[in-house]
């Protein structure tokens, strides 16, 4: 039964209501002239609704006119009539085809790229050179050739020794496989001296190729040498050239001097606020809000938002840059105050340029203070590897 | 006498060579599937159609059939099916 109302439906059916009082002679009339009903359903003693086909509809008038009851359509239902209906709302029905062009298209672009398993090649250049291949945001899928775009990868970057690319939907997801490099080997026939990369007392020698220079607790100044490459016999004749190795432990000094004035000189933020607040995309700028700056001094902070759909990222960034005035003032404050001060400098210039690996023996401070000023010398010690490869010409 | 005589030729004729009995001589070929459904094939019409009572008319007098909720699922001219939940069916001479 459901693949004829299947059929029916394609067809197109009309539901009919009759009224009269001799619906049975009507029913009979309609199927002797070759009318085909179904789903005849008596209401009350006098209606009748049934279903029928819609090109035979107009067979009723006639058995209409004879028995005298009156016929009405109550739905019209098929095919026929929805594309009837298409016609009428041409707009509407283009809006629909439109809408599913636009998300076939969309779902037909990448939208997102998405690196994995690197841990010291750095994403940005595994990305580069994707989209150098073909690979990135906004391309068609089916126009790339993974495979050629694997290869390229792999061509570009030596550290990489497989790659695999694959397509989730509207993501690219690029899966990388380190190489693990061999260390790089010592040219042991190039003639090496070891020098000094900074000025120390020196702790300890080992020396493991070529002749030691130095003793232990020598000053060395930056750029001597401290480990020859040039061995020699009793006599100071050169005999031949090795490539110098070795280690030299040496006590170092990183210093920093400040002086505080007692009548010290402060900044101050005034309270005043521009903002600018805007969305960029490839340099392109839409500003939602654009204040006119007009301090003299100010404090500028930008605060980055990447926009979200879900968990997809859209490169489209929002930005919010404060303006902060600010104006610089004088207050007068005591010696203790301006040692504080001035120790507190010293100390955040030292860590921005010490080197992280070097080890802290020694934090000495000398304080002047006179002539309403407070001068604090803050000077670490250290200990560290002090050897610099430099070659024999 | 006369039309008694044909109707036993038919019977014969029809018996003999194979034809089966709705073909030769238009009776109604009643087919019932449980008390739900009726298929009657060979009908000469509708005489009375309610809810509770169905009349159809054939060769061989009128068929009465009772029930609730009697339907009717398809009518043509070969055949009519009913459905509902029948208590009785019955020939009326």
């Amino acid at each position: 039964m459901s693949k004829k109302n299947s059929m029916e439906f394609i067809n197109g059916y009309v539901i009919v209501k009759v009224e009269g009082l001799n619906t049975e002679k009507f029913i009979n009339m309609a199927v002797n002239n070759g009318i085909n009903l179904w789903d005849i359903e008596r209401i009350n003693f006098t209606t009748t609704i049934f279903k029928m086909r819609y090109y035979q509809y107009g067979m009723l008038r006639d058995i209409v006119k004879r028995t005298g009851v009156k016929v009405k359509i109550i739905k019209k239902i098929g095919i026929h009539f929805i594309y009837k209906k298409a016609l009428r709302r041409k707009v509407f029905v283009l809006g629909i085809g439109l809408f599913l062009i636009i998300i076939i298209y969309m779902l037909n672009i990448i939208w997102q790229i998405e690196i994995s398993g690197n841990k010291t090649v750095d994403s940005k250049i595994i990305y580069e050179s994707a989209k150098n291949a073909g690979l990135k945001e906004g391309n068609l899928k089916y126009k790339l050739n993974l495979r050629d775009i694997e290869d390229s990868i792999l061509r570009d970057i030596k550290e990489i020794s497989v790659v695999t690319i694959r397509l989730e939907g509207i993501k690219a997801k690029i899966e990388v496989v380190e190489r693990k490099m061999p260390p790089s080997i010592l040219d042991l026939n190039e003639p090496m001296n070891i020098i000094a990369a900074k000025d120390g007392i020196v702790l300890k020698v080992s020396t493991y190729m070529g002749k030691s220079i130095i003793k232990e607790g020598d000053y060395v100044k930056k750029g001597q040498i401290l480990i020859s490459g040039i061995l020699t016999d009793n006599q100071n004749i050169p005999v031949r050239l090795v490539h110098a190795m070795g280690d030299v432990i040496a006590k170092t000094w990183y210093e920093s001097v400040k002086e505080v004035d007692l009548n010290y000189k402060y900044e101050n933020r005034t309270g005043r606020v521009a903002k600018k607040v805007y969305y960029s995309l490839n340099d392109k700028k839409i500003y939602l809000k654009n204040d006119n700056i007009e301090f003299q001094k100010y404090d500028k902070i930008i605060d980055k938002k990447l926009l979200k759909i879900g968990t997809l990222k859209i490169p489209i960034e929002m930005i919010t840059e404060y303006y902060y005035e600010k104006v610089y003032k004088y207050k007068t404050i005591n010696y203790d105050e301006a040692y504080k001060i001035a120790l507190c400098e010293a100390e955040n210039e030292i860590k921005q340029y010490i080197p992280k690996n070097v080890k802290i023996i020694d934090k000495k401070i000398e304080k002047t203070m006179g002539n309403n000023k407070v001068k604090v010398r803050l000077l670490y010690v250290a200990e560290e590897n002090i050897c610099l490869e430099q070659a024999i010409k | 006498m006369k039309k008694k005589n044909i109707n036993d030729f038919k019977s014969r004729l029809s018996e003999s060579l194979d034809i089966p009995k709705d073909v030769t001589f238009g009776v109604p070929n009643i087919k019932m599937m449980g008390n739900i459904e009726i298929t009657i094939e060979n009908h000469k019409g509708i005489v009375e159609y309610s809810q509770n009572i169905l009349r159809i008319n054939s060769v061989c007098g009128i068929i009465k059939v009772s029930g609730k909720n009697l339907e009717i699922k398809e009518i043509n001219q070969e055949y009519i099916t009913i459905n509902g939940i029948f208590d009785s069916i019955e020939f009326v001479y």
